[in-house]
C-alpha cells in the first residue's frame, strides 16, 4: 500500500521526473483530443449518432447550464472554452482512477525504504502540480477576460483604487482573494480526490470484495461534483470579471 | 517553505509541464471541438428558429386562406342568390311581356275575326238582298205581268227594293 502526497516518479528524463500523474495528464489530454476531434469532424446539422452525439449533448448541456449563470448566450459562448476544458479535464482525471484494477499495474520502486509497486494510474487531480496548474489557468484566464471585456484600466481599478480608503482596502482584499483563489481551487480539488484515493486504497486493502463498491460510487459522485465546482467557480469568476464595469 | 512544497510534491518543472499540457488541451479542444460544435449548435438554433418562424407564417397563411375561403364562399353564395333573384325577376318580366304580347295578339286576332265576320255578313246581306230582290222581281213579274203596266211594275219593284234595303235580316 503506497500513500504519498507527492506524485510518484516512474522514471527520469535527465533530471526531469516523469510522474504517474504527468502520464495520466498527458493520457487524458490525448483521449480528450481524440474524442473531441472525432466529435468535431462528425458534427452535423442533424445530430449524428455515437461519440459525436454524446460530446454534442455534453456541450449543449454545459452551455445551457452556463446560460443559467450568465443569463447571456454571447457571454456563455465566450467563456465556454475555459469552463468546458476545465470540466472535461478534471472529470476525466477524477474518474480514471476508478477503473478497477489499474492501480495494480505499475513499476517496482522504492518508497520510504520499501520496494513497492508504483502504479501507472494515479488521478491527475491527486497531484498538487496539476490542480495548481489548472487553478493558475483559471485565475489568469479570469484576468485576461476581465481586461478584454471591461478594459485594462477598469479591470486594474478593481484592485488598485484611490477613490477613498474603503475602496483602497476593498481593492487590496480583491487582490489577495485572487491569490487565495489559486490556493483554494488547487487544494480543494487535490484534497477531495487525494482523500478519495486514500479511502479507496484503505477500503480495498481491508475488504477487497463488494465493500469498496459503494465507495467507488461515492467517488464517482465526488469526481463529478469537484469537476462541476471547479468549472462553476471559474465561470462565476469570469462572469464577475466581465461584469465589474457595470457595478 | 521549500520543504513544505517538496512534501506536497510541488515541483515547478512538473507544474510547468502540467500547465503546458493543459494549455495544449485548451487550444486544441477549442479548435477541434468547441468551434465546430458551437458553430453547429448556433446554426441549428438559427435553423430551428427559422423553421418555427416559417411554420408560424404558414399557419397564419393557412388561417388567412381559410378566412379568404369563407369570405369567397359567402361572396359566391351572395352572388348566386343575386343572380337567381335577378333571373327570377327577368323571367317574371319576360313572362309578363310574353303574356301581354299574347293577349294583344289574341285581341288582334279576335278583332280581325270580328271585322272579317262583319265584312262577310255585310257582303252576304248585299248578296241576299240582291237575290231576294231578283226573286221578288221574278215573282212579281209573274204575278203582275198581266195586271200592271211597265211603269207601275218598276215603281213597285223599286219600292220593294227600298224596303229590302232598309229591312234588317
Amino acid at each position: 500500500m503506497v500513500i504519498s502526497l507527492a506524485a510518484e516518479p516512474l522514471f527520469h528524463i535527465g533530471t526531469f521526473p516523469v510522474t504517474n500523474t504527468l502520464i495520466m495528464g498527458v493520457l487524458v489530454t490525448i483521449v480528450l483530443l481524440i474524442l473531441g476531434s472525432k466529435a468535431g469532424k462528425r458534427v452535423a446539422l442533424i445530430p449524428a449518432r455515437g461519440i459525436a452525439h454524446v460530446m454534442e449533448a455534453t456541450v449543449d448541456a454545459l452551455l445551457g447550464f452556463m446560460d443559467s449563470v450568465t443569463h447571456d448566450r454571447e457571454r456563455s459562448l465566450r467563456f465556454f472554452p475555459y469552463v468546458a476544458t476545465i470540466f472535461l479535464f478534471v472529470i476525466f482525471s477524477n474518474w480514471i482512477e476508478l477503473v478497477p484494477g489499474l492501480g495494480t499495474i505499475g513499476v517496482w520502486g522504492m518508497h520510504h525504504g520499501e520496494e513497492v509497486i508504483i502504479p501507472f494510474i494515479r488521478s491527475a487531480s491527486a497531484d498538487l502540480n496539476v490542480t495548481l496548474a489548472i487553478a493558475l489557468f483559471s485565475v489568469v484566464a479570469t484576468q485576461v477576460v476581465g481586461v478584454a471585456m471591461v478594459g485594462g484600466m477598469a479591470h486594474i481599478g478593481k484592485f488598485i483604487s484611490f477613490k477613498n480608503p474603503i475602496a483602497f482596502f476593498v481593492g487590496i482584499l480583491e487582490l489577495v482573494s485572487e491569490f487565495a483563489k489559486v490556493i483554494s481551487f488547487s487544494f480543494r480539488l487535490f484534497g477531495n480526490i487525494f482523500a478519495g484515493e486514500v479511502l479507496l486504497i484503505v477500503v480495498t486493502t481491508l475488504v477487497p470484495y463488494v465493500v469498496p463498491l459503494p465507495f467507488l460510487l461515492l467517488e464517482l459522485f465526488v469526481g463529478f461534483i469537484q469537476a462541476l465546482v471547479f468549472a462553476v467557480l471559474t465561470l462565476v469568476n469570469l462572469n464577475m470579471a466581465a461584469s465589474h464595469a457595470a457595478h | 517553505m521549500g520543504d513544505l512544497l517538496t512534501k506536497l510534491g510541488i515541483d515547478w518543472r512538473l507544474l510547468i509541464a502540467q500547465l503546458v499540457n493543459f494549455l495544449v488541451l485548451f487550444f486544441l479542444l477549442k479548435k477541434l471541438l468547441y468551434k465546430p460544435v458551437l458553430g453547429m449548435l448556433e446554426q441549428r438554433r438559427a435553423t430551428i428558429a427559422q423553421g418555427i418562424a416559417r411554420a408560424r407564417e404558414a399557419e397564419a397563411r393557412v388561417a388567412d386562406l381559410a378566412q379568404e375561403g369563407i369570405q369567397l364562399r359567402a361572396a359566391v353564395t351572395a352572388e348566386r342568390v343575386a343572380v337567381m333573384t335577378r333571373a327570377a325577376a327577368e323571367a317574371e318580366a319576360l313572362r309578363g311581356e310574353r303574356v301581354a304580347a299574347a293577349e294583344a295578339e289574341a285581341r288582334t286576332i279576335v278583332t280581325n275575326a270580328q271585322e272579317d265576320a262583319e265584312r262577310m255578313h255585310a257582303a252576304l246581306m248585299v248578296t241576299v238582298r240582291r237575290e231576294v230582290g231578283d226573286l221578288v222581281l221574278a215573282v212579281s213579274k209573274k204575278v203582275t205581268a198581266d195586271a200592271l203596266t211597265r211603269d207601275e211594275h218598276d215603281r213597285l219593284v223599286a219600292a220593294a227594293m227600298e224596303e229590302l234595303r232598309h229591312a234588317k235580316l
